[in-house]
């Protein structure tokens, strides 16, 4: 894949953080309004059976999984770009700092994601 | 061509005109658009978000260790001076979720319309998206507005 394919995932991966992200911070944010809607019930958002329940779910640990890959991959893209232009001309110590740290937080977050998944 | 060439035999030379303002130039370089101040909070927005997802995922990852570990944890970052940083990162999010909509759309030319003949005064791409930018600044303005109000009744709640 050229420069043209990283550039256009990054947007993909944009759009599809609008919705993932999105229900990420209606959820941890506006708890009192799903409250008063009825969309949600149970205990405080951040309280640790609230948290636990979320983690042995599937489909929030996927959808948790899917956030962390798509966020990894945007954010350090774009990042990448600030910085090359700034030093323009370490392009690939650059991308390979940017690939290394992105594969660290994305291996601890996974293994995090699996091991709430089996409820350890 | 010979005639171009300067004594040492080189030839000419483009003036040094990339990056002279240096890194200066992102805050200001002659009668910016608003857009341009949206660009460059775009980017604030952006490393903010992206500095801060490592230490998240760190932070959340201790419900690992269980009931206790995690409730200590979340009563340290119960504290005014986190839940405020925790407001100002859903605004970054906000912001730059509605401005990245606009800049998409126009990345696809979904906001340019058709070509036209230059007339003056002459089209300007950026108006036709204008209306857009302002539907869209709007309403980051009233979902962080919400997201504050929200954080003060937390905040209050905890006293």
């Amino acid at each position: 894949m050229d420069d043209r394919g990283w550039w256009l995932l990054s947007l993909l991966a944009g759009v599809a953080l609008v919705a993932l992200l999105g229900v990420h911070m209606v959820v941890q944010h506006f708890d009192a309004v799903l409250r008063a809607l009825g969309w949600t019930q149970g205990p405080p958002v951040r309280s640790f059976a609230a948290v636990a329940a979320r983690s042995r779910s599937m489909a929030w640990g996927v959808g948790y999984g899917l956030l962390l890959l798509f966020a990894l991959y945007h954010g350090l893209y774009g990042l990448r770009g600030i910085l090359l232009e700034v030093w323009p001309r370490a392009a690939r110590p650059l991308t390979a700092l940017v690939i290394a740290g992105g594969a660290a937080v994305a291996l601890f977050g996974v293994v995090t994601v699996v091991r709430a998944l089996g409820g350890s | 061509m010979a005639a171009e060439r300067s004594a040492e035999g080189r030839p000419p030379q483009p003036p040094r005109l990339s990056r002279h303002l240096g890194v200066g130039g992102w805050a200001y370089a002659g009668r910016y658009p608003v857009e341009r101040y949206l660009f460059l909070l775009h980017r604030i927005s952006g490393v903010a978000l992206i500095v801060y997802l490592p230490v998240h995922v760190w932070i959340t990852s201790q419900r690992m260790a269980g009931p206790a570990a995690w409730t200590a944890t979340m009563r340290v970052f119960d504290q005014p001076v986190f839940i405020a940083g925790e407001l100002l990162i859903l605004a970054a999010f906000i912001f730059h979720a509605l401005n990245g909509i606009r800049l998409v759309l126009a990345h696809f030319g979904v906001t340019l319309g058709k070509p036209v003949m230059p007339v003056y005064p002459y089209p300007v791409a950026l108006h036709r998206q204008r209306v857009l930018m302002w539907v869209l600044m709007g309403l980051a303005a009233v979902l962080i507005g919400a997201g504050a109000v929200e954080t003060l009744i937390a905040m209050l709640r905890h006293g």
